[in-house]
């Protein structure tokens, strides 16, 4: 244990462990920074969302995509948007809406709780829309 | 050399707490009667926003500690929770500003199916003229008795009843952007739209549908707006458009506008002033809106477009912008 101590003591600044040590620090520091700052590669596509909950993610991948009905809220899915093509509710804001295509953008049917909303891809303007 | 890796310590450490307050993405439905979502940094987790979201519709909504009131007989001093109380008093020093704001208008609210019973999918017939005229007979703020000190509310006519739902939204986007703990973020809770910690982008809905939105401005950080128009909750009854803003007549207001968008430092005022500059038209609205030192925007059906301190881009050919002096 005395000679261990002593080593250490006596020991010069630049030692094979410490600059392991620091490049070991200095790789998780630049990891994180990439992991944190680096813009995220997000493929753009639709989400669907029934009260609240995520319940269908459709990415635009040129397939053939579906038309898909939630609580009396028929979407059509079509290469970068997505409109409301009917809708059970009686005020029909959601079928007046025009078909969404930007990331954030998205179409509230109220009455039934639906959600439809585009993530990824090309930044809307706006962050929320006031009603 | 330990200064260089205590350094770099310090640096990894300060990342990993940046780290800690986490991108926020919430939505929902079913609270205060409409859908909520927030995008931002930090603050709490989704469940504790509800929660919130939870006690405030208990203090804003008829259901809740206003139906203590709305329920009560005439001379009974009825109780009310402190933020409850000073809600009402906000909106009763708010109709000596402006009478186009009466929270009292509650039963004429409710003869005409505008209540919490509404439903977008339900068929509703408007009132006679007797039953208005009856109804206004319990309208007014004069019914009703403060005492501050011991913050309860007496009525003078069993019949007169409050509603807080032109004030409701704007309070409550205001209290969670103050107590949640957000580092930057945007609120928004049923159309009404609040902003913390840097500034957003805002779009304006258009009233007669289409775009997602018919003109941008900018929501500062603290700022809330909120919009008003004659487009949401109404009904349609042999080809005439009822809807949901009243006047002192007991009647939906008629006028050229479709809707107003104000932006003021304080929710409850927005959402106020949203509803009482739709009764007062824009001319009649600048006093008003200096007073609160809010900013607005007027829609009108024919799609001409005045704002009155707000800086707003119209985004839409179909939209003609006239700045008001």
């Amino acid at each position: 244990m005395k000679k261990d101590f002593r080593y250490y003591k006596e020991s010069k600044p630049f030692r094979l462990w410490d600059l392991a040590v620091v490049g070991v620090i200095l790789i998780m520091v630049v990891a994180l920074l990439l992991v944190l700052f680096l813009p995220r590669q997000e493929a753009a596509g639709v989400k669907i969302y029934y009260k609240g909950e995520l319940v269908r993610t459709v990415a635009f991948d040129g397939s053939a995509y579906p038309v898909l009905k939630y609580n009396g809220v028929t979407i059509v899915i079509e290469e970068g948007k997505a409109y409301v093509y009917e809708s059970t509710c009686k005020n029909q804001y959601c079928v007046k809406h025009a078909p969404i295509s930007k990331s954030g953008e998205s179409i509230v049917c109220l009455p039934n709780q639906v959600v439809v909303k585009i993530y990824g891809g090309e930044k809307s303007e706006v962050d929320e829309v006031t009603k | 050399m330990k200064k260089i890796a205590a350094v770099l310590l310090m640096v990894f450490i300060a990342v990993s707490l940046a780290a800690c307050a986490p991108n926020r993405e919430y939505m929902g439905f079913g609270f205060m009667g409409t859908f909520y979502s927030f995008k931002g940094v930090g603050g709490v987790e989704q469940k504790e926003l509800e929660k919130k979201l939870l006690e405030l519709e208990n203090l804003v909504s008829v259901d809740g500690e206003l139906k203590k009131i709305n329920e009560a007989k005439a001379g009974e001093a009825v109780k009310v929770d402190a933020a409850t109380y000073s809600l009402i008093k906000f909106a009763v020093d708010f109709n000596k500003n402006s009478s186009a704001l009466d929270i009292s208008l509650y039963p004429i609210v409710k003869l005409w199916g505008f209540d919490n019973t509404f439903n977008e999918n339900s068929s509703l017939t408007p009132p006679d003229d007797q039953s208005i005229t009856q109804t206004l007979t319990h309208v007014g703020l004069d019914l009703f008795e403060f005492d501050d000190e011991n913050m309860t509310v007496t009525k003078k006519d069993d019949l007169a009843a409050l509603d807080l739902g032109a004030l409701g939204k704007g309070y409550a986007v205001s209290y969670l952007l103050e107590k949640c703990g957000f580092k930057e973020g945007i609120l928004n809770l049923g159309g009404t739209i609040g902003a913390i910690g840097k500034e957003y982008k805002v779009g304006i809905e258009p009233p007669f549908g289409g775009e997602s939105y018919f003109a941008v401005f900018t929501l500062k950080s603290g700022e809330v707006c909120s919009t008003s128009g004659n487009y949401q909750r109404n009904y349609v009854y042999e080809g005439t458009l009822y809807h949901h803003i009243f006047g002192d007549n007991g009647r939906p207001v008629e006028n050229s506008l479709a809707s107003v968008t104000v932006v003021c430092g304080s929710g409850a005022a927005a959402d106020a002033l949203s509803t009482a500059c739709y009764v007062l038209g824009a001319e009649k609205s600048k006093e008003l809106l200096d007073l609160y030192d809010a900013s607005a925007v007027f829609v009108y059906e024919d799609k001409n477009v005045s704002s009155y301190k707000l800086d707003v881009n119209v985004t839409s050919k179909d939209y003609k912008l006239k700045v008001e002096e």
